[in-house]
């Protein structure tokens, strides 16, 4: 029987109206009042962070410790909540794995639980019911399987690391012995685990050490891009540079990549080659380094130019060194890398090795394969599927939606009802990580305990409840699910054991790693591409698979290169859209093995000539919800065989147009000096700078006065500084169409540059918040005093008082001021309301607002500091983008301190003022990147 | 040739009468409803555009960051600008004994006024939060906040409010003895009760007509001043600002002249329409068409030299972001607006250095209508070329007028025509007594050799 | 009408100098409550009149000078009372202040000046005996016309010989207001 499709009409109409006034409509329409006040209770058994002042006091925050998961990962936080409400995520100061600092995703992963479109209440084929109904079912459905062994039983979930999880499947698997499960993700490693296999005999998961790192080759390995790891990497990778802006040793990465990627970005030498092109490429360096055959045909002299720089800077850092080749690689060349760095010594120093953090399923990487077969054959009785959505993101080929019909009765159990929820005959909606119990490893393999911080907000179910639930198990308490897999280690609710590591939020047990010697691998079997075009298919950078098509955040977050918001694009190189006569916006087909997509040209700077990129994760089928048929489905290309690359693609031109919203319209530098490149040496201090000429005598003197220092050196554009600041500050999210039109409210942008017009240019990334002017022409501009200056150096809106002349804005050099066209806020849905942060105004209709270094942060100190009666400790004031910086590349502090971090950085040769010439006399400053192209041996 | 001037009683009769009779006995009633349905329908589309803006936010202008400000702004400028006129003529040239002007100041000052209106409404319309624009005023608030006066927008606010005042009060006193004429020759008692109180009892007495001239000429001593300061510091608003193309010292002079201009070439237009109209051949001669094609392109050459000027300063400072801006005029995506204001402020107008054409009434309007049209699109170039590509790259972005900011353009227009038709409906237009002054004097001067 | 008591004696004149001529010799003839009425300004009838009074240029000059004055110091003391740091400039900072000081300076003078005016004339009156006059209307037409006050001292029945004997083509009475003496 087939449910689906009736459900997917019944929604047509309603995809017709715009995406946020239907946010709107439905956060309007949701009979949770309880949402709008107060009335959200902190969860009584959530243990807080660290001592917190007592409950009972309003508006004071409490800490806790926990996690969000993200691709089965855990990304441990430090949640903020006030009165129950959680306002605000951060990285774990404590936890190795990311230092208090975090990425746009974990950021975001806080407006999933005020999500106005999650699932509620569980359905029955795509209706409401309530639990008694579910859980009859179950029961009913448990004993007939109990009959059989739990013949017929399969489990599909997404990637998962937790180990309650894994004690629950084994209980599962105890009690049905002929049950399977199954694991889809849509954005798998499997390569990794294959290449491990290749090399060493058995899949293991690889552990870089990019702190330890002086020289890195990457074959198209997005290592410091977006994704589970990014946090990890990019903080590792930044304490290298640091290292090397100290003047010790050097910290060359080199880059061969056919798509512009932020590792590429940060690249001493980027070498822009096709994809088969840096899969030749990296068995060439294995060759130089005296592993295997050199490949065939010859390098054109840029690529001998560079594997010659690559493979110097990698003998010169013995121990140093590290070769990464991507994930989407051929498992083979990955392997001859893996050999390679053993060759290198790395393994062990650059290169950690461990078990899978996730565990694998029975199936291995064919595990979607086998079970699409016996869903063919008709093995399938029970279908459950657990956090997963194969219906919308499984390989075209394998034809999952019609495959799972045949499953006698279909389960899902998800946070929102999803493509794959229409197709079941029961949904049960899920508990958030921030509203439930459980358990998942970081990236290093270190366990986090998930607790709730506020009793949720919905009739929800947490996951491991509805394992139980599966078995016939009816309510179930999750808390206790949990204890019981840590009661070994941590003892019961009791124990000082568990309450202490609940308050810190994780177990400080890293992955076990091993050093197996390396079997030097066969030589890969190389395939040249013949004719035709590349698609290259990636994650999007702000939606990733699709999970967070629901959030508004990531919605309206610039991609790092394109700046594009709301959409996904098919990136084409500037040589492939003249030659097809096509601009930014057009509409073309793109068609391969029979399959085809059609989506808007995005020209792509820096991208191999006959490559084409389609991002994941868009084309969602969500009627009635914020993320429906936004943008292109870019799933339908990929198949089992090839999921990431496809050869022999076409493209033509649709006779169609669609509009894009992009924040930065245009990206070449123009030979401007707004991003610089400066020597090594620059990082000495120089001569502090005579004030420049003024007709009126200084005003700010005193201490605190506050500064900042960005530097471009070390920022790798994550984007995770702009989506703490749209948290911390309570920046309205406006939609496609207004940001169409250059309304976005982003306080921080950052700026994306390229230099260079040829194949290759230099691309460089630039937050750029207020520049808080010591002169701003704004504060001139406006006549009514709603822009002025405070004494410690702050450039103040006071929105109350503005009446929106937006003269500020036009005198504003930097445009970073910010105007509220419409009513952006009055009409946001209760539980938007909720997820505010009751410490910032929400700026009403008519007014002009901005970055203001987060002042609710400097008057939190500054209040500390009186009743202390002490001044304010360096770093003491620490703004949301900073605390959310993976590289640390922003610095805020005392500039009339000279030993503040921030003075000792401005005191940096390499320092300079945006727009100096300006004499705005700018607050914000900028340290220049380094050159590290000039070392070469 | 000299206009004929009245030197007799009958010719003083002739004049008043010839004046007096066009509100009290209308000649033009069809063509004049006509007209006023059409301004009416006008003015309803600035009702509704406002409304609409009220209602829902400026976000229903096409504006963005960078463009802040809209065609809002360089209408403001456009219509202030083109208010100069009015005064300039009849200040500046009662001041200069010129006695051809008072065949044209009455309705030049009326213009002004009106142009003044439709401007001053702009900055009000333009803003977030309209219904707050009182706080541009300094009033003793709860906030305790005062106005900051050191914003260009201040200056702006004291400026128009004080140009529109003195406008007025000049305007009005150089009309009661014209109320008080009218008043005498008005038949039905309405109408001698509309004009006797307008007139506030004038009779015409030698003391009064002494203190009278005291204080009209005072008037226009200071408007002199007041003029090219409203349209310098209205200049200010750009020029104070940090931004290319902006921050010139030559600002305030090129914009005071461009203000003349476009008030020299509306007042041309509005002359000859008048003219021909009401059949003012005696009054309206061919005489008064040449100075005012004089004057238009006197005006015109030295708004030309502000467009050297500024091009002058931009190569003459080298800096980057100047020259960038400049490149942007001239070939960037409003070089359209730029050449457009070029060709039709400038050639059309070259042909007024003929005398004949000058005093052709069709070319002199059609000069003027260029000429209208022409400093339209100079101070929309002004406004967008420096706003939408300014320092960093990374901002730039275009802008479009939204439908709504045309319908309240248009509306505005409305708005300046329907109190022009009132007011040429009503009121005395052309200075009659003033006239036969002139005509006195002459005479006696030839007496006198 | 002849029991009504007359306001003031009106002599009609065709032509400007006439009425000058006649305004002259009814001064010499020591007459002080007279006044002359014209359609337009006469050049020389002020010296006619013996009109010399310096209140409106006066009182534009002090306007003018009180408009500074309030605009300046308003500019400074509100600057003062609740002090901002604008752009790093002083917080008085007299050049910017000028602007809005010319401004209230221009307004001050112009409205005080006519102001004035109006009440020196003793304007608005709407009601006048002169408007009995049934040929007075012409004042604003084409006739001019000289008025001499029965309240003058000099005034007698030889008055309105006086005046026919000025050039004037005719004499009326203007007569009083009801209710005045």
């Amino acid at each position: 029987m087939n449910a689906g499709p009736e459900f997917l009409q019944a929604f047509e109409g309603l995809s017709q109206t715009g995406r946020r006034d239907l946010l709107k409509a439905m956060g309007a329409g949701l009979a949770l009042a309880g949402l709008a006040g107060c009335t959200a209770a902190p969860h009584p058994d959530a243990l807080p962070y660290v001592t917190q002042p007592d409950e009972t006091v309003p508006g004071t925050p409490r800490r806790y410790a926990t996690a969000v998961t993200f691709a089965g990962y855990a990304q441990p936080v430090l949640a903020t909540s006030y009165e129950g409400r959680p306002i605000k995520l951060d990285g774990l100061p404590e936890h190795p794995a990311c230092e208090g600092a975090s990425d746009a995703f974990t950021q975001a992963a806080l407006l999933g639980l005020y999500d106005p479109d999650r699932s509620k209440a569980p359905r029955r084929m795509g209706r409401p019911t309530d639990w008694a109904a579910f859980d009859a079912a179950m029961v009913e459905n448990a004993a007939r399987l109990d009959a059989g062994g739990g013949e017929g039983f399969r489990l599909l979930t997404g990637p998962t690391s937790s180990p309650t999880f894994a004690r629950q499947l084994a209980e599962l698997t105890a009690r049905w012995p002929k049950a399977r499960w199954h694991v889809f993700d849509p954005v798998d490693e499997d390569g990794r685990l294959e290449a491990a296999r290749l090399a060493f005999g058995r899949p293991l998961e690889l552990l870089p050490r990019l702190e330890s790192c002086r020289a890195i080759v990457s074959f198209d390995d997005d290592v410091l891009g977006p994704g589970p790891r990014q946090t990890r990497n990019a903080r590792a990778w930044s304490k290298a540079r640091r290292a090397f802006q100290a003047g010790s040793g050097e910290c060359r990465l080199m880059v061969a990549e056919p798509a512009p990627s932020l590792t590429g970005a940060m690249a001493a030498d980027r070498l822009v080659a096709s994809a088969d092109e840096v899969e030749r490429l990296a068995v060439a360096l294995a060759g130089r380094l005296g592993l295997g055959a050199a490949p065939a045909g010859a390098l054109t002299p840029r690529q001998a130019q560079w594997l010659d720089a690559a493979a110097a800077a990698l003998t010169r850092n013995p121990g140093a060194a590290l070769v990464l080749v991507g994930a989407r690689c051929d498992p083979a060349v990955q392997a001859l890398a893996l050999a390679l760095n053993a060759r290198l010594g790395a393994i062990g120093k650059t290169l950690g090795l461990c078990e899978p953090i996730r565990p694998q399923p029975p199936d291995g990487t064919r595990s979607l394969e086998a079970l699409v077969a016996d869903l063919a054959a008709g093995r399938v009785d029970t279908l459950a599927i657990l956090d997963a959505n194969p219906a919308y993101a499984a390989p075209a080929d394998l034809a999952f939606a019609a495959a799972m019909q045949r499953a006698r009765v279909r389960i899902h159990a998800g946070v929102a009802f999803d493509e794959t929820a229409a197709l079941c005959h029961w949904h049960a909606p899920l508990e958030h990580d921030l509203e439930t119990w459980g358990d998942a490893r970081a990236v290093d393999g270190r366990p986090s305990l998930i607790q709730p911080l506020v009793t949720p907000f919905h009739a929800v179910r947490a996951r491991t409840v509805v394992l139980e639930n599966l078995q016939g198990r009816m309510g179930g308490d999750a808390r206790a699910i949990l204890l019981a897999t840590w009661k070994d280690k941590l003892g019961d609710a009791t124990d000082p054991r568990w309450r202490r590591t609940l308050a810190l939020g994780f177990v400080d047990e890293p992955a076990a790693e091993s050093t197996p010697a390396a079997a030097t691998p066969a030589a890969p079997a190389l395939r040249p591409r013949g004719d035709g075009l590349t698609i290259l298919v990636h994650p999007d950078p702000t939606i990733w698979d699709g999970t967070h098509a629901n959030n508004a955040w990531l919605q309206e977050l610039p991609k790092p290169f394109s700046k594009l918001t709301w959409d996904n694009a098919i990136g084409v190189s500037a040589a492939l859209a003249a030659r097809l006569g096509v601009g930014n916006g057009d509409v073309v087909k793109l068609s391969a093995g029979g399959r085809a997509i059609q989506g808007p040209v995005w020209v792509t700077p820096g991208l191999e000539r006959r490559t084409v990129v389609a991002h994941l994760g868009y084309g969602r089928r969500l009627p009635g919800q914020l993320g429906d048929r936004v943008g292109y489905d870019a799933y339908p290309l990929r198949t089992t065989a090839q999921p990431w690359r496809i050869e022999g693609a076409r493209l033509t031109k649709a006779d169609a147009r669609m509009a894009l919203a992009c924040t930065q319209t245009e990206t070449d530098l123009q030979g401007f000096d707004f991003v610089r490149k400066v020597p090594q040496s620059a990082t000495q201090p120089g001569a502090p700078p005579k004030p420049p000429p003024s007709f009126y005598p200084p005003k700010l003197s005193g201490s605190p006065q506050w500064g900042m220092a960005i530097d471009t050196d070390a920022c790798i554009g994550c984007n995770a500084c702009v989506t703490a600041c749209d948290a911390e500050n309570n920046v309205p999210m406006v939609g496609k169409a207004q940001v169409a039109l250059g309304r976005q409210m982003h306080w921080l942008r950052i700026d994306h540059y390229r230099s260079g017009l040829g194949d290759e240019p230099a691309f460089f990334h630039q937050p750029v918040p207020c520049m808080h002017c010591e002169q701003a022409p704004c504060e001139m501009g406006c006549p009514v005093n709603a822009s002025v200056h405070t004494h410690d150096g702050l450039n103040m809106q006071v929105y109350n008082r503005c009446v929106g002349t937006r003269t500020c804005s036009s005198f504003c050099p930097y445009k970073v001021r910010r105007f509220n066209w419409f009513d952006f806020t009055a009409h946001d849905p209760p539980e938007l309301r909720a997820a505010r942060n009751p410490e910032v105004t929400v700026r009403s209709r008519g007014v002009m607002e901005k970055c203001n270094y987060c002042v609710q942060r400097i008057e939190k100190a500054r209040i500390a500091a009186k009743v202390e009666d002490r001044p304010i400790r360096d770093g003491e004031v620490v703004t949301a983008c900073q605390q959310a910086c993976p590289t640390q590349a922003i610095v805020f502090g005392d500039v009339s301190d000279p030993k503040s971090a921030v003075s000792r950085l401005k005191a940096q040769q390499r320092n300079y003022a945006l727009l100096e010439e300006v004499n705005t006399r700018p607050r914000t400053t900028y340290l220049a990147r380094l050159d590290d192209g000039a070392a070469d041996g | 040739m000299a206009s004929p001037k009245p030197k007799t009683p009958e010719g003083y009769a002739a004049v008043t009468r010839e004046v007096t009779a066009i509100p009290l006995d209308f000649p033009q009633t069809r063509a004049w409803r006509l007209w006023f349905a059409a301004a009416l329908a006008l003015l309803a589309s600035y009702i509704v555009s406002a409304w609409v803006l009220f209602v829902r936010g400026v976000g229903v202008w096409g504006n963005n960051i960078p463009d802040n400000w809209g065609i809002a702004i360089s209408n403001y400028i456009w219509w202030i600008g083109i208010g100069h006129a009015g005064t300039l003529i009849s200040a500046m040239l009662l001041l200069m004994q010129q006695h051809w002007r008072n065949s044209l100041n009455r309705f030049a000052e009326a213009m002004t006024l009106f142009a003044v209106v439709c401007g001053g409404l702009y900055p009000i319309l333009h803003l977030g939060r309209p219904w707050r624009f009182y706080w541009i005023a300094p009033y003793p608030s709860t906030m305790r906040v005062w106005p900051q006066f050191q914003s260009p927008l201040t200056w702006d606010f004291f400026a128009v409010l004080t140009y529109l005042t003195v406008s007025l009060v000049f305007w009005y006193v150089g009309a009661i003895p014209d109320f008080a004429s009218t008043r005498d020759r008005a038949k039905s008692r309405p109408a001698q009760v509309f004009y006797g109180l307008l007139a506030l009892g004038w009779r015409g007495a030698g003391r009064h007509w002494a203190r009278w001239r005291q204080a009209y000429r005072l008037c226009a001593a200071i408007a002199v001043p007041l003029v090219i300061s409203v349209h310098s510091e209205i200049s200010l608003l750009f020029a104070a600002g940090p931004i290319p193309g902006w921050t010139s010292t030559v600002f305030p002079p090129y914009f005071v002249l461009g203000a003349a201009f476009s008030g020299f070439a509306v007042v041309s237009m509005l002359a000859t329409s008048l003219r021909r109209a009401f059949g003012l051949y005696d009054l309206v001669t061919p005489r008064h068409l040449d100075m005012l094609g004089r004057l238009t392109l006197a005006s015109g050459m030295m708004t030309a030299y502000g467009y050297v000027a500024d091009t002058f300063n931009a190569l003459y400072s080298g800096e980057p972001q100047e020259l960038e801006t400049l490149h942007d005029r001239l070939f960037g995506p409003y070089a359209w607006c730029y050449w457009g204001a070029v060709v039709l402020n400038f050639a059309p107008l070259q042909l007024m250095w003929r005398g004949d054409l000058r005093r052709r009434p069709v070319v002199l309007f059609l000069v003027g209508l260029s000429v209208t049209v022409g400093m339209w699109l100079e101070r929309y170039m002004l406004l967008f070329s420096s706003l939408f590509r300014d320092y960093l790259v990374s901002s730039w972005r275009n802008y479009r007028p939204s439908v709504w900011e045309w319908s309240l353009f248009a509306g505005s227009i409305g708005l300046f025509l329907t109190l022009f038709l009132l007011f040429i409906r009503l009121l005395p237009m052309i200075s009659a007594f003033e006239i036969k002054e002139a005509g006195f004097e002459e005479k006696t001067e030839a007496a006198h050799g | 009408m002849a029991e009504r008591a007359v306001f003031a004696l009106v002599a009609e004149f065709n032509d400007a100098e006439t009425l000058l001529d006649a305004v002259r010799r009814a001064r010499e003839a020591g007459y002080t409550r007279f006044e002359a009425f014209s359609p337009f300004p006469i050049e020389g009838l002020k010296e006619a009149l013996g009109f010399s009074e310096p209140w409106v240029p006066l009182a534009t000059l002090l306007g003018g000078i009180a408009g500074a004055a309030i605009g300046f110091l308003m500019q400074v003391y509100t600057s003062l009372d609740y002090p901002i740091d604008i752009e790093g400039r002083p917080t008085v900072a007299p050049q910017a202040f000028m602007l809005i000081t010319f401004e209230l300076m221009v307004l001050g003078a112009v409205l005080t000046g006519v102001i004035v005016m109006l009440l020196r004339c003793g304007l608005p009156r709407l009601s006048h005996p002169l408007f009995d006059v049934p040929t007075f209307h012409l004042a604003s037409l084409n006739r001019f016309f000289l008025v001499i006050e029965t309240a003058d001292p000099r005034f007698t029945g030889g008055t309105r010989r006086f005046l026919k004997g000025l050039g004037a083509v005719r004499v009326d009475a203007a007569p009083a207001p009801e209710g005045a003496a």
